[in-house]
């Protein structure tokens, strides 16, 4: 494709009619009353726990609200929003942390945001996209050596990687199916981040069976937005990214997640403007966020500002914006990546996060082509290069079991049906049963013999939890658990 | 879902089923949309729903019913139960 026609197809992309649709005059963000709120918030005690009290009731927090938890500092009070944070997450969610993997399937891009390794005028990545065969062979190795049953697959906003793309590629993943050592392996929910996408081409998307639609709003902070996304680029639109979730769910995808890049801005604004985007979809649509994920800026190669970050946010400050996270938004899903290291990861998981990921390459082709030399063609540095097994192995270690759970969108716990689950604690059920079927199958298909030792130990008491507290359920678990064991697969609640 | 685009006559039709299956039956049902893989939930009560496999009628290449409960129905209940929701006004094709 000639410069000419990249240059012909982004006047295409963004559609003001479809912005109109949802913006008549201001949008969701209302910078002055959030900088107001951050400003004057003053937290005592008294009204902390009143706030802690409603997140426990899993009722999405005010604005008020979420600018008063950012301001605490006293530890003993910070202490009791991490424990309500842990409370919230295991009522809604129950003891399970989900795990995937990202598949990034292309680097080439049209934008040039001042932050990102693949930024069109970084001369030092190499740029491709992986052909059909290539993305074949990722998803045997995702699915077949390590055992993932979802992915998140990345996708650069390019001619070369537009919908017509994503259908494929999504397609190909779906159709892989491999034996594993009991069983098969096979990718059984494909979540998506990617570009901001038209209604029409929402659709295809959605009809292509995607799980999760992911498009970070990058900062709410839009004087910052300004400043990193040089204009004339797609992305320099604030406006057309913002009211992408919009779109997507008019488009029948009502499985959306929210994100903010962290270290661009002051930390509180950004989590004041997830809040708000949280808060305007359910406001619309009555379908808050599936998920929020809350990446911190990783260094990359020939990238200066990924490396020097004008609000750089310390692993404290972390700590308190995913608490603050956790308890503003109770129902969410809270998504923390191998960004982090090993050390930060096992200390903020228990602060209400649900997802996360291992064996994470994040070179393209970086699965099955494991060479030295990934710098070159990632989109930063991963923090933790740990193998599934050796997650999976500290997560029950810890006390966790590590679900492939794929279910819901297969059996219509979906948008309201999910959220109205969610806030009653009623999915934590669901989420429970899930995780003891898809680690059973993961254990016998993949686990080293260290790994399904400590495996075996958190299964034995999930069940004898289940057996105890949920009896109604126990023996379709048990014959469900049976026929697992036996070798069949995919079998859910 | 799509705002909007699901027919007055189905939700109605549906709402009407959803009663008489919990009157008649004592079971949940939900009306689901299809769209590739995903089933994505369009219409039902979400309370009370028992911890247990939901099972999936398939009415055409584009909808289902979801019925919380199915096992505990007879294999006559059942027969009636799926000759109800073929009744739905949906699209067969």
């Amino acid at each position: 494709m000639s410069a000419v026609d990249v240059q012909e197809w982004q006047k295409t992309r963004i559609r003001e009619d479809q912005i109109a649709r949802y913006c008549a005059g201001d949008d969701f963000i209302p910078d002055g009353e959030i900088r107001h709120l951050l400003a004057g918030a003053r937290p005592d005690p008294g009204r902390v726990r009143e706030i802690l009290a409603k997140s426990r009731a899993i009722q999405t927090l005010s604005l008020e609200e979420t600018a008063a938890l950012c301001a605490v500092r006293d530890p003993d009070l910070r202490a009791e929003m991490e424990e309500a944070a842990a409370q919230v997450k295991k009522k809604v969610y129950d003891n399970r942390i989900v795990t995937f993997a990202p598949l990034y399937l292309s680097n080439l891009c049209v934008n040039a945001c001042a932050y990102c390794g693949f930024r069109r005028d970084n001369p030092s990545v190499s740029r491709r996209h992986l052909s059909v065969d290539e993305v074949r062979r990722e998803t045997e190795v995702l699915a077949g050596t390590i055992g993932h049953k979802r992915l998140i697959v990345v996708y650069g906003e390019h001619p070369s990687s537009g919908i017509d793309y994503m259908v494929q590629t999504i397609r190909v993943i779906y159709g892989v199916k491999t034996p594993t050592r009991r069983g098969w392996g096979q990718i059984r929910r494909v979540n998506v981040n990617a570009p901001p996408l038209p209604v029409e081409e929402l659709k295809e998307l959605a009809e292509v069976g995607v799980g999760t639609y992911q498009v970070f709003q990058e900062t709410y902070d839009r004087a910052v937005y300004a400043r990193l996304h040089p204009a004339g680029t797609i992305k320099s639109h604030f406006r057309w990214r913002l009211y992408t979730m919009h779109r997507a769910l008019e488009a029948g995808i009502d499985d959306v997640g929210l994100g903010a890049l962290f270290g661009l801005s002051d930390w509180r604004f950004e989590v004041m403007g997830l809040v708000c985007h949280a808060k305007e979809l359910e406001r619309v649509f009555g379908i808050g966020p599936h998920t929020i994920s809350f990446p911190r800026i990783e260094p990359a190669v020939n990238t200066p500002l990924a490396s020097s970050p004008p609000s750089p946010v310390s692993d404290d400050e972390f700590r308190l914006l995913v608490t603050v996270l956790r308890l503003a938004v109770p129902y969410t899903g809270m998504i923390l990546t191998a960004r982090e290291n090993a050390q930060v990861r096992r200390a903020v998981l228990p602060l209400g996060c649900t997802q996360t990921d291992a064996s994470s390459r994040i070179g393209i082709g970086g699965y099955a082509d494991a060479q030295t030399g990934q710098d070159e063609r990632q989109q930063f540095f991963l923090g933790d290069t740990r193998s599934l097994d050796e997650v999976v192995r500290e997560l029950a270690e810890m006390g966790y079991i590590t679900s492939f759970c794929t279910a819901g969108y297969r059996c219509g716990r979906t948008g309201k049906c999910i959220m109205d689950l969610l806030r009653s604690g009623a999915e934590g059920r669901f989420c429970k049963l899930n995780a003891v079927l898809t680690f059973r199958e993961w254990l016998d298909d993949f686990a080293s013999e260290e790994t399904k030792k400590a495996g075996e130990k958190v299964i034995q008491a999930e069940l004898a939890e289940i057996r105890e507290k949920m009896p109604s359920s126990y023996p379709k678990l048990m014959e469900y658990y049976r026929r697992i064991e036996d070798g069949e697969r995919d079998l859910f609640f | 879902m799509e705002n909007g685009t699901f027919s007055s006559d189905l939700l109605a039709a549906f709402r009407a089923l959803a009663r008489q299956a919990h009157r008649r039956f004592g079971v949940t049902i939900h009306l689901l949309h299809i769209v590739g893989k995903r089933h994505a939930y369009v219409e039902g009560d979400t309370q009370g729903l028992p911890a247990l496999p939901p099972h999936i009628l398939p009415l055409s290449a584009r909808w289902a019913v979801a019925v919380y409960g199915w096992e505990t129905l007879s294999q006559e209940e059942r027969a009636d139960l799926a000759r109800l929701a073929e009744t739905l006004p949906v699209e067969r094709a």
